[in-house]
């Protein structure tokens, strides 16, 4: 998430919205947005965060999880998603993927915004970075 | 394993937003050009 916030010069001037999903309760996303909001007002000052760059959902009965099948039910915290990234365009299109092998397996925060900044104009994303599926 | 592809339509769901606002797929879509959904496991 962090890494969202950070890059977020290339994502607003495109207009592009960046969505945050978890079966986390609404005062867990809170408290994670204030750590990271204080983290990037140390780190980054320079950075806006009103309006701030990323909207954390909450979906508790995992109903938007498990349509996209991105449910680990064998967790020992309980059900999660598993980590996957998307870029999708206007229609609802998915025209990008990123599905992590694991926590710390995520996708380059420059690449993907850029994958991000191609398909807002309309491009097909860089064949440099095709993601992972 | 996740079953959406590239260019398959986003499912549809009725979410709420940290701030208690709804947030309905795939309608926000076409409020943005692009957007980045990511899903994160959350329960550190």
């Amino acid at each position: 998430m962090t890494a969202f916030v950070y890059e977020s010069e290339r994502y607003v001037p495109e207009k592009i919205q960046v969505l945050g999903v978890s079966v986390e309760p609404a005062e867990e996303g809170r408290k994670l947005r204030e750590r990271v909001t204080r983290d990037c007002q140390e780190d980054r000052p320079h950075i806006s965060l009103d309006p701030y760059p990323l909207r954390l959902l909450i979906d508790p009965d995992a109903k938007l999880i498990r349509a996209i099948g991105a449910e680990n039910e064998g967790h020992w915290a309980g059900l999660i998603a598993s980590p996957v990234t998307y870029i999708v365009n206007r229609s609802g299109e998915i025209r990008w993927a990123y599905v992590s092998a694991s926590a710390a397996d995520r996708p380059s925060p420059v690449a993907l915004a850029k994958s991000a900044v191609a398909v807002a104009r309309g491009e097909a994303p860089p064949n440099d970075y095709p993601g992972k599926m | 394993m996740p079953k959406m592809r590239i260019g398959d339509s986003f499912p549809a769901a009725k979410l709420q937003d940290i701030d208690g606002e709804t947030v309905e797929f795939p309608a926000v879509f076409a409020k943005a050009p692009a957007t980045v959904v990511f899903f994160y496991r959350g329960r550190w």
